[in-house]
Formats: C-alpha cells, sequence, structure tokens
C-alpha cells in the first residue's frame, strides 16, 4: 500500500473510527478530547475530510440512522485506513524515539549545566 | 429555535451544488444541529457560516476544476514560475557578468539590483521553502503576496530610455510579471503536493530557459545590434515566442488535446492542462494588448480559452468520474 501521510485533524479523524464506527457529531467530539483539546473541528471542515477520506479509500460510509427527525450519518475505517493510521503512528513513534536520544545527547548549557 | 436555525443552516448550504445537497445536506445539517445543541446555541455562528460558505466554493470548484487537477497544476505552475522567476533574478536583475549593468538602468535601480522586482524573486523562493516544509498556508500567502507586488510593480513601470531614442527597456518586464502574477495564483488554487511534477518541471525550464538563451547569444548576438542575451531576455523569449500570431494554434492544440483526455476520462490531466495554459494566454494577451494587428489573435486565443473551459465544464456534468489511478497525497 501506497504511504500516505496524514495532517492532524485527518490523523485524529481516523483514530476516532479506529475504535468502530462514528456520526459526524461523535467524531468532533472524539477529535478535540484525543488530541487535548488541541483539534476543534468545524463541521464543513470534517465533512470536507470525511469525503476526501472515503475517495481515498479510507474511510467508508456504513448507513444512515434518523434520530429525533435528524439524519445520522456513519463512517467506519476501511482495512487500508487502519493500515494508513497504523503507518503514521510508527512514524510519529520514530520521530519520537529519534528526538529523545539527540535530547538525552544533549550537552548542559546555561541554566541546566549551572544547576 | 430548531426550525429555524436549521433553515438557517440550510441556506448557508446554498453555496455547495446542488446535486451534492441532494446527497449530503441532510447528513450535514444534523452535525450541525447537535453541535449546536451541545454548545446550547440557537443561531449560526460567523465561523460556522465562513467555514460552510469556504468548502461550499471549493465544492463547486472541484465540480468543474477536479481538486487533484488543481493541484496538479499547482505544482506545474510553482516549478514554472519559480524557474523563470530564477533565470531572470540572473539575466535581467542581477547580471553577475556585466558589472556596469546596473549603471546602465540608473532609473530603476533598487540597491545592486536592476528593479525591485527582486522581491518578487525572493517570494517564488520562499514559496518554494514552505511548500517543502509542508507549510502549504504560507506558501500559498508567499505566492499571494509576490502577486500583489507584482502589479504594484507593473503599475509603477518604468521606461529606461537612452539620448535621443524612445524607451529601450522597461523595468520590470511586462510580460514576464504577468505571467508570473498569473502563475502565482495558479499555485494557490491548489495545494502543491505533487513534489515530482514541481521538481521535474523547475529542472526542465531552468535548463531550456538558460539553454535556449545560450543557444541563442550562439548563434544570433552579432546580428542584434551586438547585444549580449542576457540584455534582452524578454525580446528573445517573448516576442520571438509568445507573442507571435501562431501562438493560438498551439492554443487550439491544447483544446483538442483537453477534450481528447476527457473522452480518455483523464479529467485530472485535462484540468491541469487547461489551468497551465492561464497564465502563459494572460502573457500573451498582454504582450498583444494595445497591438492593432493582432486582435484577430486576441479574440481567437478568448474564444479557444472559453471552449476549453466549456469542455471542463461540459465534462463535470457528462463525466464526473475519474478512471484515471490515485496518487499518494497528504490528506
Amino acid at each position: 500500500m501506497k504511504y500516505i501521510e496524514l495532517r492532524e485533524p485527518t490523523f485524529f479523524i481516523l483514530t476516532s473510527l479506529a475504535s468502530g464506527r462514528k456520526h459526524g457529531y461523535l467524531i468532533i467530539k472524539d477529535a478535540e478530547e484525543l488530541s487535548g483539546g488541541r483539534v476543534t473541528l468545524k463541521v464543513g471542515t470534517l465533512y470536507a475530510a470525511l469525503e476526501r477520506l472515503e475517495t481515498e479509500g479510507l474511510v467508508v460510509r456504513v448507513g444512515d440512522e434518523a434520530v429525533d427527525g435528524r439524519l445520522r450519518r456513519y463512517f467506519d475505517l476501511t482495512d487500508d485506513g487502519a493500515l494508513a493510521l497504523a503507518s503514521e503512528a510508527d512514524r510519529a513513534e520514530n520521530n519520537a524515539k529519534v528526538a529523545r536520544k539527540s535530547l538525552a545527547a544533549r550537552p548542559a548549557t546555561g541554566k541546566a549545566a549551572m544547576a | 429555535m430548531s426550525s429555524s436555525l436549521e433553515s438557517a443552516y440550510r441556506s448557508t448550504l446554498r453555496w455547495y451544488p446542488r446535486r451534492w445537497r441532494a446527497e449530503h445536506a441532510d447528513a450535514l445539517v444534523g452535525i450541525l444541529l447537535e453541535v449546536a445543541e451541545g454548545q446550547g446555541r440557537s443561531s449560526i455562528t460567523w465561523s460556522e457560516r465562513m467555514n460552510l460558505a469556504g468548502h461550499g466554493f471549493a465544492t463547486r470548484l472541484d465540480a468543474i476544476l477536479s481538486q487533484r487537477g488543481r493541484d496538479l497544476a499547482a505544482s506545474f505552475a510553482l516549478g514554472t514560475g519559480l524557474a523563470i522567476a530564477l533565470v531572470y533574478f540572473l539575466v535581467e536583475e542581477w547580471m553577475p557578468w556585466v558589472p556596469l549593468a546596473n549603471h546602465a538602468r540608473p532609473e530603476t535601480t533598487f540597491g545592486p539590483f536592476a528593479d525591485a522586482g527582486v522581491l518578487v524573486v525572493l517570494l517564488w523562493v520562499a514559496a518554494l521553502v514552505c511548500t517543502i516544509l509542508r507549510r502549504f498556508a504560507s506558501a500559498r500567502t508567499a505566492l499571494i503576496l509576490s502577486a500583489i507586488l507584482s502589479v504594484l510593480l507593473l503599475v509603477s513601470q518604468r521606461g529606461v530610455f537612452e539620448l535621443g531614442a524612445g524607451p529601450l527597456y522597461f523595468n520590470p518586464d511586462k510580460p514576464t510579471f504577468v505571467l508570473l502574477t498569473a502563475l502565482s495564483l495558479v499555485a494557490c488554487v491548489g495545494t502543491i503536493r505533487n513534489r515530482t511534477a514541481l521538481g521535474i518541471t523547475a529542472i526542465a525550464w531552468i535548463l531550456g530557459l538558460a539553454g535556449t538563451l545560450v543557444l541563442t547569444d550562439r548563434f544570433t548576438h552579432e546580428s542584434v545590434f551586438g547585444l549580449a542575451w542576457y540584455d534582452y531576455f524578454e525580446r528573445l523569449l517573448w516576442q520571438s515566442a509568445l507573442f507571435v500570431p501562431q501562438v493560438v494554434s498551439v492554443l487550439a492544440l491544447i483544446l483538442l488535446i483537453s477534450i481528447a483526455l476527457f473522452i480518455g476520462r483523464r479529467r485530472n490531466s485535462a484540468v491541469a492542462l487547461v489551468l497551465s495554459t492561464l497564465p502563459w494566454l494572460a502573457c500573451a494577451a498582454a504582450g498583444w494588448y494595445g497591438a492593432g494587428d493582432a486582435v484577430v489573435s486576441w479574440v481567437t486565443a478568448a474564444i479557444l480559452f472559453a471552449s476549453a473551459i466549456a469542455v471542463l465544464v461540459v465534462g463535470a456534468r457528462f463525466a464526473p468520474r475519474d478512471s484515471s489511478p490515485k496518487r499518494a497525497s497528504t490528506t
């Protein structure tokens, strides 16, 4: 499978769907919670992202449900979506390892050296 | 409260195309109402309006000019503009091999450079750096600034005269800066994700432009008033290649190719081709402007380009799905 680089909002949309099918409002709440409040998705942005991810085969529409006269559309992660998310998580993990290793090797300077 | 809020949302969704609304409006309104309820709101917010208007407009644009086609055209435009800006900088703005070059055009000099066009070149380089760093919004800002600055420079364009003669040069060069302005706008209509297209385009243009100038110098410089090739960049490249009436034949060929691409269900390629032609058409039109004998070229070019746009619109109506293979992307 080709490598797809995920930007942060997309990463959290896929992460939200990794735990099962969800509708739009739940994805917005999940993304905000999972990102520690950093990612606040606007509805138009979420829907555009879901459409794009669907076109790229990373998510799939799994059905509509009417609740209190409102339509809820559910989305789920595809196998390709799960692979893309796992690959992005690996990449972030490796980057973090490299950064920590470099930081550990950093010579003590300034205040840190004096302390 | 719910029905008036729902009406407000449905009204804002008019930014989206009708066909899109028929399929998605109910689901989108459902999410919007749930978000509003969660926040205890009973009215639509300004940022929601702006967000929906922006995405609605983009969806309309997508219906005619596919996102991938625009992305590809943006990559070509950045590569082309960067190459032209760099070559122009070297042979027109800086000319390090001509120590007296700056003194030859004292009316327009900008520090050690021939004119303030060097700032436009810097913005193109900044756009490339931002693109490499995947700071697409910053790259777009640099490109928009370069377009604005180019227009300002064109408005304040000055002629360089010699005693007893008409203007020898106009600084900065009008066709080049019209082309750069149009290229920067096309580079903004998509996200520059295709680095291969960007790299190949930039290198090909740099080699092509520099090669053309060097070859031209080798074979013609003695016959053109003894001037060196770097002295008439715009005359060689634009006046003898782009402003000639035969350019309309090239536009006709591009129209035929874009139709063929649509028939072959390569909509993204057709969109990229038509969008990539636009800056050159703008540049040619700027060159033809004011020249009485170029009216036929002008009108023909406009008709051909309008036809190309019509192909895109008709193609979007009847061939909404592209069968071209998907490529890696940033989502």
